[in-house]
């Protein structure tokens, strides 16, 4: 099968107060091509579920149960070397916090062809000259200026644009977009929100992206998973988890979600 | 007619000098009568902080006057204006910065009682009344900060805020450190509360929802410049300024269909 498939996911991590279960059976299923998006409030167990998607389940974790499927191959037996060839070209990230996710002592243009040379073997000229090429399709202006340039002399909007170049570079089959707007500005997150659906739909790639943030889940995913205490526990259409849940936690999610109905209904006091 | 509880008139920040100075605030004018929320929304750099710190006087403007209860207040000394601080507290985006990590919650909301001049007698009975005021159990108050969750401490420098019995309360993004379902109920509680307590907020936030369930008025920033200010259902239902409905239009994608699966 191809397309991304957890089964049965289940993680114990170990903590000074004992082991916490912190996966309790996640099962997801994202098919070639579409997105889906795992929302759910802080502790829920969203991020640990993309860490084990890309092979980077901090130390202490254990996983007890399950199957991280990515094409057919299951990425929890992968070796060291089989992930790190995994990431990058079948597999990518972006984050909330693109600055630092981009090395800060490498020059943009550097960093993302650095990865086209290691995954695709181009020679060092045709891949600084593709890094270029990836910046100008990602919207940054003056592109051969800003390859030269630092993180730290991107805006955040601007590095998160660059992030998913490089996250993009190897044309991953999935690409895992962890709260990639949270901390941009209301018109930039559109922008960068957009910006991802285009150029991951014109690679044909999936997406499992991660917020809290409910109205970006429903704007760009077919489908959402709602994650609570370690579980998935509603997934289906996005219209149909959303205009009629079925699961209690996430109609409360939805309803904490919607603060006021068209500005004049506010919320009441309790 | 009683005077205006707040009032600025063309207020304006700038950082620097000559060609390199940055203007923070660029000529902002208001009034502000008992009672009402203003939202004041803006992104990133929009001179939104800076306008709420110029007005809890951590700031000092430029240029331009505040008046508060009908004194004007922006030259005051800082042992001058301490009567005033009494009328106007804070409460803002991360509630850590409020109490100190070494000492109790009860510890800093009975210091900031007894900085107000308050007896220390009745001190606990009081502090105990403002936990159960922001609906938390009093056990709380003898933690430590880093004891209690985000959205209890919240709640506690929102009780640290009104140990002062103020008039006015300028929320600083006071959700924006928080889950959903802890927002919305910070947004019930500062909304009871202003009830309650006969409250005026200056509720600065970038998060639209929030402005929707809690202002009376919206003002929109953008590069220090007020670019549009009405009534809530005005600004919100129907902009005028172009900027106004670019940000609106980016809050409310996606909203199509949240907002029906609401309370099904």
């Amino acid at each position: 099968m191809s397309g991304l498939l957890i089964e049965d996911l289940r993680v114990t991590i170990g903590t000074a107060a004992g082991p916490v279960h912190a996966l309790r059976g996640v099962d997801l299923a994202i098919p070639p091509g579409t997105f889906l998006g795992l929302v759910g409030e802080s502790g829920s167990g969203k991020s640990l579920t993309a860490s084990a998607v890309l092979g980077m389940l901090p130390e202490a974790a254990t996983v007890d149960a399950g199957r991280v499927l990515l094409d057919g191959a299951d990425i929890l037996k992968a070796s060291r070397r089989e992930l790190r060839r995994i990431r990058g070209s079948q597999v990518a990230a972006i984050f909330q916090n693109p600055v630092a996710t981009l090395n800060p002592l490498i020059r943009v243009g550097d960093q993302i062809a650095e990865l086209i040379r290691i995954h695709r073997g181009a020679p060092r000229r045709r891949a600084a000259v593709e890094a270029v090429d990836l910046l100008a399709a990602m919207g940054i202006a003056e592109p051969r200026r800003r390859a030269r340039q630092y993180p730290h002399q991107y805006s955040g909007g601007m590095a998160q644009r660059a992030a998913l170049a490089r996250a993009l570079a190897c044309s991953p089959r999935l690409l895992i977009a962890d709260e990639p707007t949270t901390g941009l500005d209301a018109t930039v997150q559109a922008e960068v929100l957009a910006l991802i659906v285009d150029r991951v739909r014109a690679a044909g790639a999936s997406v499992l992206l991660i917020t809290h943030d409910l109205a970006a889940a429903a704007q760009v995913c077919e489908r959402v998973a709602v994650m609570h205490d370690g579980a998935v526990v509603e997934q289906g259409p996005t219209a149909q988890v959303l205009t009629a849940p079925r699961d209690p936690y996430t109609r409360s999610l939805i309803d904490s979600y919607v603060l006021a109905v068209d500005g004049d209904t506010p919320v009441e006091a309790r | 007619m009683t005077a205006p509880l707040l009032q600025a008139r063309h207020l304006v920040k700038r950082y620097g000098r000559g060609a390199r100075s940055v203007v923070a605030v660029d000529g902002v004018d208001f009034t502000l009568h008992r009672g009402e929320i203003l939202g004041i929304v803006g992104e990133s750099g929009s001179g939104k902080s800076t306008l709420g710190r110029i007005l809890l006087k951590l700031t000092a403007p430029t240029s331009g006057e505040v008046w508060l209860d009908g004194s004007r207040v922006d030259r005051l000394s800082e042992r001058a204006f301490r009567p005033y601080r009494r009328t106007i507290q804070a409460v803002f985006q991360q509630p850590q910065a409020a109490f100190d990590p070494r000492w109790t919650v009860r510890r800093s909301i009975e210091e900031f009682h007894l900085l107000r001049g308050e007896p220390r007698s009745g001190a606990a009975a009081t502090i105990e009344a403002l936990a159960r005021e922001v609906r938390l159990d009093p056990a709380l108050l003898d933690r430590l900060p880093g004891q209690v969750s985000g959205g209890q401490l919240q709640r506690l420098s929102i009780a640290r805020a009104l140990a002062a019995r103020p008039a006015l309360l300028v929320l600083d993004e006071p959700t924006s450190a928080l889950d959903v379902s802890i927002r919305a109920q910070i947004v019930r509680l500062l909304l009871a509360l202003r009830d309650e307590e006969r409250l005026t907020y200056v509720l600065i936030s970038h998060d639209m929802e929030v402005i929707r369930a809690m202002a009376t008025r919206v003002a929109v920033m953008r590069h220090g410049v007020w670019v549009e200010e009405g009534p809530a259902e005005r600004v919100l239902g129907a902009p005028a300024h172009p900027y106004t409905k670019k940000l609106l239009a980016a809050a409310d994608a996606g909203m199509d269909l949240i907002r029906p699966g609401r309370g099904r």
